[in-house]
């Protein structure tokens, strides 16, 4: 995927909550670390996502609060 | 709080060139429009201005992004080649804005007689300017409304459409509704860019086709602007380092993507 953010984190897909309008996917990017996504409930149907689904996170730099 | 602290002591006085569909324009912009039509190029027009090419160039931008039709045309040479020249549209409001200043001389002994502002300031209160790099008008298309959130979807040129997810309440407060006019903001650093085709099973909601207009770099940071089409445009700030991964250069057909939640609407 060509795309400008910087930071794509590849994982499978642990969970695929519906709202009434929002999803949230759970992605295991590996190293004990899960990623959770709020995304349309349209973007999950577009994508078939579903549990066990290979699938990447995309973050764009900008968007990362940093803490210490 | 009571009620009465909620209202304000004096209503402001306020002024703002807009015809119905039009967004207020400023006094800089609109002498940027003449100057246009006067030296017939962006480059001409900046001289004649003491501006550099880049400030009429974005300002010109603006202009177009926040009218339903553009107010300038540009002539095939791009960049500092070819011509420009104004529109129909562009005529109207630059006519629009020199009657509004005739009325406005004729009122100014009145109000300094009161005492009142001096009459410049009136009239730099008109056109409010956000950091958002991109203003671009649009027209609602349709409203879908849950308990909690609102999904507006706007026609900015014929056929690109723009989806914003606001909250319910925002939506009600602005009355948003089919045929309603409104400005989308979309702050440059929430637009991502991607190679034509490339981003197909990326869950965002608008995606923009168009090619890079002009790319500036300071090393960190890059600033790609793409021409998206019936005279508008759309600025993005990404890495440097992702436009060298995806070797962003003027002309290259690519995709602006955004999320539905990053844009917000102002209706006046």
């Amino acid at each position: 995927m060509k795309i400008s953010a910087r930071n794509q984190l590849e994982g499978k897909v642990v969970a695929v909550q519906k709202g009434a309008t929002t999803s949230h996917v759970r992605i295991d990017i590996g190293g004990g670390k899960i990623i959770t996504a709020s995304i349309t409930n349209e973007a999950v149907d577009d994508l078939a996502l579903k549990v066990g689904d290979t699938a990447c996170a995309v973050v764009k730099a900008s968007d990362v609060m940093v803490g210490k | 709080m009571t009620e009465e602290t909620l209202q304000p002591a004096c209503p402001e006085a306020f002024l703002a060139l807009r015809a119905a569909g039009q967004m207020p324009v400023g006094r800089e912009r609109i002498a940027m429009l003449e100057a246009v039509a006067a030296h017939g190029s962006i480059t001409s027009a900046a001289r004649a201005l003491g501006m550099s090419y880049k400030a009429v160039w974005d300002g010109l931008n603006a202009v177009n992004n926040l009218l339903p039709t553009p107010a300038l045309e540009a002539h095939a040479g791009g960049r500092g080649g070819g011509g420009a020249r104004l529109t129909e549209s562009g005529r109207h409001l630059i006519a629009a804005f020199h009657r509004l200043e005739a009325k406005l001389a004729e009122i100014t002994p009145l109000l300094a007689g009161e005492g009142g502002a001096p009459i410049d300031l009136l009239f730099w209160s008109v056109a409010m300017k956000t950091s958002a790099r991109n203003a671009l008008y649009g027209r609602v298309v349709s409203v879908a409304a849950t308990e909690v959130a609102a999904e507006v979807t706007l026609s900015v040129a014929p056929g690109r459409e723009i989806v914003a997810v606001i909250t319910r309440r925002s939506a009600e407060n602005l009355g948003l509704a089919a045929g309603r006019e409104v400005v989308a903001l979309i702050k440059a650093s929430f637009v991502l860019i991607a190679r034509e085709g490339e981003a197909a099973g990326l869950s965002v909601a608008n995606r923009i086709p168009g090619t890079v207009a002009e790319r500036r770099d300071d090393g960190v940071s890059c600033e790609i602007v793409l021409d998206i089409g019936a005279g508008k445009t759309l600025a993005a700030t990404i890495t440097h380092r992702s436009a060298e991964a995806l070797a962003l250069a003027p002309g290259l057909p690519v995709e602006a993507l955004f999320d539905a939640a990053h844009v917000i609407l102002a209706a006046g």
